[in-house]
């Protein structure tokens, strides 16, 4: 306290007036002044540092604020003169003055450290121009940065674009993905995909593995030869069969071959294997799809088996037919040779014995000698119709396109001449040119026509009509005539062999004619029916059929022949 | 000359055909002489003066052969090839007279080169007729091979 005291009021010393000598204007005009300069002074810190305030970006503020500080040590220096003035508090001064000096010292070494650098601070003139300059650049900035927009715009414009397509390429990449697993997944076969290099499966599909009896997982830990038999039946070990066929399939064939697997209960089955080479780049990968022809291979078995035996059955049918038809052969050979002879030795016989001992004879043993012979006649006869008729029956047609017309006239012209004195009406029509075998149409004219001739023999004028309707498909040729006739009830007697519907005394014949018209109208695929009322006369109706198709000829009866 | 003296060869086994045959040659004045030969290889014999006709040996052969075709040992269609491959016999007329009428013996026999074939008929009378007409056709309405080329000789 008595230091403070001191301060302010030292004991000894006298007011600063003093000096003044207390002359009141002196006195003044130093107040005056100090108080002014010290109003200033104390005024201008607080300018500074409401410029300070307020330009934040002045470099250097607190250089100004040092000037401050400076300033306003300085002002209070001079309220100190204007208290000295008046009050001797000298050390109080000289404190407040040591305040300025430390503070003014301090302020011009920071302010020599700073002039260079406040040196280096570009001028007014300068920053103007950089203005300028940065303005220049600042618009040439803003035409780069909109065509940089304009271009960075349209990328990604087109970085969406390319991003969509990529987006919907990826999407039906899958959907494509999806879609061929679906196919090979569902495919009827069982498919697999292998890695030659590791030689193992690295895909097979659901059917895969219900043929093989095996999960997937263990479908692809082994190769094609661990699923199959040690050999295949053509004696090659499945392991070199496997690289034979897979060497093919490397050079772009396509091999295609059956193949022995065997499933994982160790049961063998036949199967169709085709390879295939991928392409993928970098691996050696093929498809092997794999069908089980089990049942195939049964029903070709099955197949192999039936045909051979329907081989075996015709094979031995044929060589019957064939034993039937040498027997038949040599039968009519025999009966053409033998049949006949002794018919010839009884006829002769009689006849000798009638002309050479005549005279001898008892009454009637003649006649009965011309029975004999009338007999052996018909024998003779009928022997010969049957051979006929198996001749029909055995030969082949002999297939020209022909005239019937001429046949037909031939055929009259003979019969004419057979039947002198017979009064006959022939009403004959056009007939078509056909293709048959004439020897035997010229055989069906002669014995219908011939027919005809006998059953109106007891008319007076034969009336006997040739001609052609049309029928359904083929023309359809008719003789008829207004003979006696027969009863329908028996027309189904009438093309069978022997089957006579009138007596041998009423009219001759052996009931082979119509039997032999009917074998060789059924030879030419027609067929012949026949109408009739008794006592008003015969129509027979009959077709080639389709001669041109020869058919084979049917082995020979000698019964039966309807 | 040619008609008068002709001397034929009968080939037929069987004794009632033989004697029907002959029966109906008999009214034939062409014929002087008819040999009958039972089998094929007694006609062979004949004809080439083998065994008991060695006494043949340069008589002529016969103007004309009526032949069987079903005959013991060798048949009508072995005599017929043997006497139309040889060349002394192949001039000479051969007529088949056989029981049938089948293709196939039609058939053979044109093809060994035989110069008639007949189907004996089972009535006398045509029979006789047949037999009639092909004396008159071969002995009188045909011309024969020269007389002197039908010398025949013992086989060598």
């Amino acid at each position: 306290m008595q230091f403070l005291r001191n301060l302010v009021y030292p004991g000894g010393l006298m007011p600063h007036g003093t000096c003044y000598l207390w002359t009141p204007s002196l006195i003044g005009l130093h107040v005056v002044s100090d108080s002014l300069i010290a109003l200033s002074y104390l005024s201008i810190p607080i300018t500074l540092l409401h410029f300070t305030r307020q330009r934040r970006d002045i470099p250097f503020s607190w250089m100004l604020l040092c000037f401050g500080a400076f300033i306003v040590a300085c002002g209070g220096t001079h309220v100190m003169e204007v208290w000295t003035v008046w009050f001797p508090s000298y050390w109080l001064a000289g404190a407040v003055k040591v305040a300025t000096a430390c503070f003014s010292v301090a302020t011009a070494i920071l302010l020599i450290q700073l002039t260079p650098r406040v040196l280096a601070l570009p001028g007014i003139q300068s920053l103007l121009e950089i203005n300028q300059r940065l303005a220049g650049e600042v618009v040439q900035h803003t035409q780069t940065e909109s065509s940089l927009r304009r271009v960075s715009e349209d990328l990604e414009e087109r970085v969406a674009e390319r991003t969509m397509e990529l987006v919907v390429a990826n999407q039906s990449l899958q959907e494509s993905e999806l879609r061929f697993r679906t196919v090979v997944e569902h495919a009827p076969e069982a498919i697999f995909v292998v890695d030659i290099d590791v030689e193992r499966f690295i895909e097979a599909n659901r059917n895969a593995e219900k043929l093989f009896g095996m999960t997937r997982e263990d479908l692809l830990r082994v190769g094609p030869a661990e699923i199959s038999p040690p050999f295949q039946p053509d004696g090659r070990p499945s392991a070199q069969a496997v690289f034979e066929e897979r060497a093919k399939a490397l050079k772009k064939e396509k091999p295609r071959f059956e193949w022995i697997h065997r499933n994982a209960k160790g049961e063998d089955f036949p199967c169709e294997v085709s390879v295939v080479r991928l392409p993928f780049s970098g691996r050696n990968l093929l498809r092997r799809s794999v069908v089980d022809i089990s049942e195939r291979k049964r029903a070709e078995e099955e197949i192999r088996k039936l045909n051979a035996e329907l081989e075996q059955r015709v094979q031995e049918r044929t060589a019957q037919l064939e034993v039937a038809n040498h027997d038949l052969e040599s039968f009519t050979y025999s009966v053409s040779h033998d049949l006949r002879a002794p018919l010839r030795h009884m006829d002769g016989f009689s006849r000798i014995l009638v002309e050479d001992f005549g005279p001898q004879l008892p009454p009637g043993a003649k006649q009965h000698a011309e029975r004999v012979r009338a007999a052996t006649l018909h024998m003779g006869q009928l022997v010969d119709d049957l051979l006929n008729l198996a001749r029909v029956g055995r030969g082949s047609l002999r297939i020209v396109s022909t005239d019937l017309n001429e046949v037909l006239a031939d055929t009259i012209l003979s019969l004419d001449q057979e039947t002198p004195g017979r009064q006959v009406d022939w009403r004959i029509g056009r007939l078509s040119r056909t293709p048959c075998d004439p020897g035997l149409m010229r055989q069906v004219f002669h014995n219908l026509l011939s027919n005809a001739l006998k059953f109106t023999k007891q008319r007076e004028k034969a009336v006997i009509e040739i001609g052609e309707i049309r029928g359904e498909s083929e023309p359809v040729i008719f003789v008829r005539d207004n003979g006696v006739g027969f009863d329908m009830k028996y027309a189904d007697k009438l093309f069978q062999v022997f089957q006579r519907l009138h007596s041998a005394e009423e009219f001759e014949g052996t009931g082979v004619g119509l039997a032999i018209v009917h074998r060789i109208l059924q030879k030419h695929g027609g067929s012949i029916r026949a109408e009739s009322t008794p006592g008003k006369g015969a129509a027979f109706f009959f077709t080639l059929g389709r001669a041109s198709v020869a058919r084979p000829a049917p082995v020979p009866v000698l019964h039966g022949a309807a | 000359m040619k008609a008068e003296g002709a001397e034929i060869l009968l080939v037929e086994d069987n004794a009632s055909d033989l004697e029907l045959t002959l029966h109906a040659l008999k009214h034939n004045s062409l014929i002087q002489f008819v040999h009958v030969a039972r089998d094929g290889e007694e006609a062979l014999n004949f004809l080439f003066c083998r065994e008991k006709f060695q006494g043949r040996a340069g008589r002529p052969f016969p103007q004309l052969i009526l032949l069987d075709l079903k005959l013991p040992k060798v048949d009508g269609l072995g005599v017929l090839r043997t006497l139309k491959e040889d060349s002394r016999t192949r001039s000479i007329p051969i007529i088949v007279l056989s029981s049938s009428g089948e293709d196939r013996d039609l058939l053979a026999t044109y093809e060994l080169g035989v110069n008639s074939y007949i189907q004996k008929p089972v009535d006398f009378d045509r029979f006789r007729e047949t037999v009639e007409t092909l004396g008159r056709y071969w002995l009188r309405v045909n011309h024969a091979p020269p007389r002197q080329h039908l010398k025949s000789r013992a086989e060598k």
